[in-house]
């Protein structure tokens, strides 16, 4: 059952703040680390707004959209980081410092799943919305960066705006979505130098499937991809070392949805064609792909170009997490969607998918427990 | 038709037992890493606190609760870390959640003089001086050299928090402590056996601060 767009509203408002909520909750419990002591005490803290703008900081990322919000943030709330925290190398416990900083955080990744969700029930059924909800709780770094005083968080929702922008012109083509994707663009150009692939991807895709004039490919490419390139130019990237490489490119790339994600192309290319029951959501697979190859190509590329060195962390392609959500969704839907003629591979498929949202469950309850995130009190 | 039912009935609850008893394997492989991650390091504030008598620090104390806590809902037989958990939720300023804690020890770990001298103290801040009188009479029962090999004995629990500096365990320091401590409670149970109420119980307990410590 589809609801209307009051009705999604109110309900994706009300899941917004359930986990709004959740949030503060789980900020109380976990304690603030050297990275987000870094960045508050060099650069939120020590700059002005212009000084944030103007590149003068000196964390790696220069895309300043993360730090203007987070000042502005801590202004709103006269927060100034204790002097003491500056120099802390192991986990400080303060519980306003821990809440405060992580508004924004908590701010986006609610409002992120708060969109897919709105997105599910307003296109598809209020079952699809919740499938997709669990598919995006059960991912690890929705946990591990849920909140966190860093960019990542932002990085998220705007992936996820930006794709959820671009199905919907597929699933509603009457709908005009130019220039709120321009807006994420712009946004996401201000966040991080990734950005830059993932806005080409897009736009590459919009046009493939002639979805967007050429004035308006010129739109959502043309500025965006301007200032991420200034602004990449003054960023430094370190070279990555790849030291625990697969536990961290597990929590980006899990292999059982990797495996669904074979079964559904095979499906939709290798069947004959009276097998062929795929819906319109074939499309996002080379979209998740081409994240996911942009994601190995800038491990690669700092790999072997930068200079100095650090640990490869799947923080690096958070981006790729929203198209993973979104393709594992529609893939499933899709799946049952072909298989329901034949109810006994229905009820099968069903099964499998919905245990294979169970099992990466619990698989991210371990992580999340194993690192004991979340147990500090 | 009947026996082949039952057979897969068997066959399913065979593959549930043997799945749930590996999911929960996991899980407890997962509780010991996040028992790593938890653990304070270096691990020596106890040790400054009690024996050279650093500054309070509330938020190491925590850090030290959540561990202890953590083995607790892991291992919740080693009975040591209660006594420490009880320690700790002193200095949080939960003293009735202390109190608890430190009940438990004492119930599971009685021959360990440290539990008793802990919520003797508590109960002396609360001007409950019948129950400190009974509860240090508990605890001269046991003899210092039990507590102290007990302390030695105790692996995931004492021994880790012994370590001084360069985590080398200082023995002469332990001991001396544990001298000081039963000779200031003797003095403690001397004043309070005084005659009740009297002029001059109430001034010698008022100079008194006796403070809990986890060793």
């Amino acid at each position: 059952m589809r609801f209307d767009h009051l009705k999604s509203f109110y309900l994706s408002t009300g899941i917004f703040a359930i986990f709004f909520i959740t949030g503060f909750l789980l900020s109380q419990h976990k304690l603030l680390w050297l990275d987000e002591l870094y960045t508050q005490h060099t650069a939120i803290d020590a700059d002005s707004f212009s000084g944030l703008v103007s590149l003068k900081f000196p964390d790696g990322n220069k895309n300043p959209l993360f730090y203007v919000i987070q000042k502005g943030v801590c202004n709103i709330f006269s927060y100034h980081m204790p002097a003491a925290y500056a120099h802390e190398l192991n986990r400080t416990r303060d519980m306003p410092s821990q809440i405060i900083l992580r508004i924004p955080s908590n701010f986006y990744m609610s409002l992120a799943l708060a969109l897919i969700f709105y997105f599910f029930t307003r296109f598809y059924s209020i079952f699809a919305a919740f499938y997709a909800l669990s598919a995006a709780l059960v991912s690890p770094m929705v946990w591990m960066y849920w909140v966190e005083a860093r960019p990542y968080p932002l990085w998220f929702l705007l992936t996820t705006a930006q794709l959820l922008l671009f199905c919907s012109t597929f699933v509603s083509p009457k709908l005009k979505t130019v220039k709120l994707l321009f807006l994420t663009h712009i946004l996401l150009a201000l966040t991080t130098p990734t950005s830059m692939f993932q806005i080409s991807i897009i736009t590459l895709m919009g046009w493939w499937k002639g979805r967007y004039n050429a004035k308006q490919l010129g739109l959502i490419w043309v500025l965006p991809m301007a200032i991420a390139l200034f602004y990449y130019f003054f960023d430094y990237i370190s070279k990555i070392k790849t030291y625990m490489f697969f536990p961290n490119l597990y929590d980006v790339v899990m292999p059982e949805r990797i495996f669904v994600y074979v079964i559904y192309a095979l499906t939709a290319w290798g069947l004959p064609e009276k097998y062929k029951k795929i819906t319109y959501n074939g499309f996002f697979l080379p979209v998740f792909f081409l994240f996911l190859a942009c994601g190995f190509t800038v491990l690669f590329v700092d790999l072997f170009t930068k200079n100095s060195d650090q640990g490869f962390f799947s923080r690096y392609l958070i981006y790729i997490t929203p198209a993973d959500i979104l393709m594992f969704s529609l893939a499933s839907f899709d799946l049952r969607q072909w298989s329901r003629p034949y109810p006994w591979i229905c009820m099968n498929v069903s099964i499998f998918l919905g245990g294979l949202v169970i099992i990466r469950g619990l698989m991210t309850y371990r992580e999340i427990l194993a690192s004991a995130m979340y147990l500090h009190s | 038709m009947k026996a082949i039912n039952i057979l897969v009935a068997i066959f399913l609850l065979s593959l549930f037992f043997i799945a749930g008893q590996n999911v929960v394997q996991t899980f407890t492989v997962a509780n010991t890493a996040a028992l790593n991650n938890l653990k304070p390091e270096p691990m020596d504030y106890f040790w400054e606190l009690n024996i050279h008598h650093a500054a309070l620090d509330r938020n190491k104390i925590r850090t030290y609760a959540d561990y202890y806590e953590h083995l607790l809902q892991v291992y919740p037989f080693l009975w040591d870390a209660y006594g420490v958990v009880g320690y700790c939720y002193h200095y949080l300023n939960d003293d009735p959640k202390a109190i608890k804690f430190l009940k438990i020890a004492i119930q599971h770990d009685p021959e360990y003089f440290w539990n008793y001298y802990n919520l003797a103290i508590i109960y002396f801040n609360e001007s409950r001086y019948q129950d400190t009188a009974s509860l240090l009479q508990e605890a001269f029962k046991i003899s210092p050299k039990v507590s102290f090999y007990r302390m030695f004995k105790s692996e995931y629990v004492y021994v880790p928090l012994l370590s001084g500096p360069n985590e080398k365990i200082v023995f002469e320091d332990a001991a001396t402590h544990l001298r000081e401590v039963y000779q200031s409670s003797v003095v403690l149970m001397q004043i309070l056996n005084q005659s009740k109420n009297s002029q001059e119980q109430q001034e010698a307990l008022g100079r008194l601060n006796p403070v809990l410590y986890a060793f």
